[in-house]
């Protein structure tokens, strides 16, 4: 069994997108069986975050101390590129926390 | 937790309006909640930072923005303008691309936890053409709010 990933939704406020984005993460993950913790932060918290994965709304050039990836989470809003996002989302959770 | 209702009504509805550009169009819509008491001058004044900071533009299938904060805001709700003429958001993906922006939802956003079901119906509607092309499409303001209230379905405040 796999260790719980901890990931963290960032959008420009931490409200509007990150809500909606971080629900939709969560009923993936929920799907797939998949333990995990989420947070929702804001976007200029990206360096200083202690997580395995960040999904910031937007581009950014920021990039994580600690090195968590950071994924474009905006599919998960507006549905569209939602399949590839989930895709990609599933296979960086399995390189995080190993099968 | 209860849910939280979203206010609208038709004093918060620009139809066919035509804005130089996206700070003119918050500013219009921002001034219409504050005449009702529903922000401070705080929210009029961080909307704006907000936008330059993280803009909201969405390139849906009808290009749509999305300015929303929590700071100054005492009550949530939705104010809404449909656009004569597009006006240029940037993209909320952050990529530097111009949205030529259709229609405008101003938010003011407290506890979202509160209003997730009324948030992610909006965010359903706005990928789904039909709807917001209805939206567009409305003859008058009472029209666009009986529009949305079905697309939302009843969650929100109208009055």
């Amino acid at each position: 069994m796999a260790r719980t990933v901890t990931i963290c939704v960032c959008c420009g406020g931490g409200i509007f997108t990150t809500s909606v984005v971080t629900e939709e993460i969560e009923k993936l993950l929920k799907s797939k069986k998949i333990s995990y913790k989420i947070e929702p932060h804001k976007i200029t918290e990206i360096p200083n975050l202690e997580t395995d994965i960040i999904v910031a709304t937007g581009k950014t050039q920021a990039t994580n101390k600690s090195g968590a990836p950071v994924l474009i989470g905006l599919p998960m809003f507006t549905g569209v590129g939602k399949e590839e996002f989930s895709q990609l989302l599933l296979k960086t959770i399995a390189e995080v926390v190993g099968e | 937790m209860s849910e939280l209702k979203m206010r609208t009504n038709e004093d918060l509805i620009l139809l066919h309006q035509t804005f130089e550009d996206s700070a003119q169009a918050i500013d219009a819509l921002a001034n219409l909640a504050k005449a009702q008491g529903l922000v401070t001058d705080l929210y009029i004044e961080k909307i704006q930072e907000r936008e330059k900071e993280f803009p909201t533009g969405l390139e849906m299938p009808i290009p749509l923005a999305i300015p929303h904060i929590a700071d100054g805001c005492n009550e949530p709700f939705v104010s809404i303008a449909t656009m004569e003429k597009p006006v240029i958001f940037k993209s909320m993906d952050r990529s530097g691309d111009d949205v030529s922006v259709q229609i405008v939802f101003l938010f003011g956003i407290i506890d979202p936890k509160s209003q997730l079901a009324v948030l992610r119906k909006f965010a359903a509607a706005f990928s789904d053409k039909a709807a917001v092309e209805s939206l567009l499409k409305a003859e008058s303001k009472a029209d666009l709010l009986k529009k949305l209230d079905g697309i939302l379905e009843g969650l929100l405040n109208i009055g």
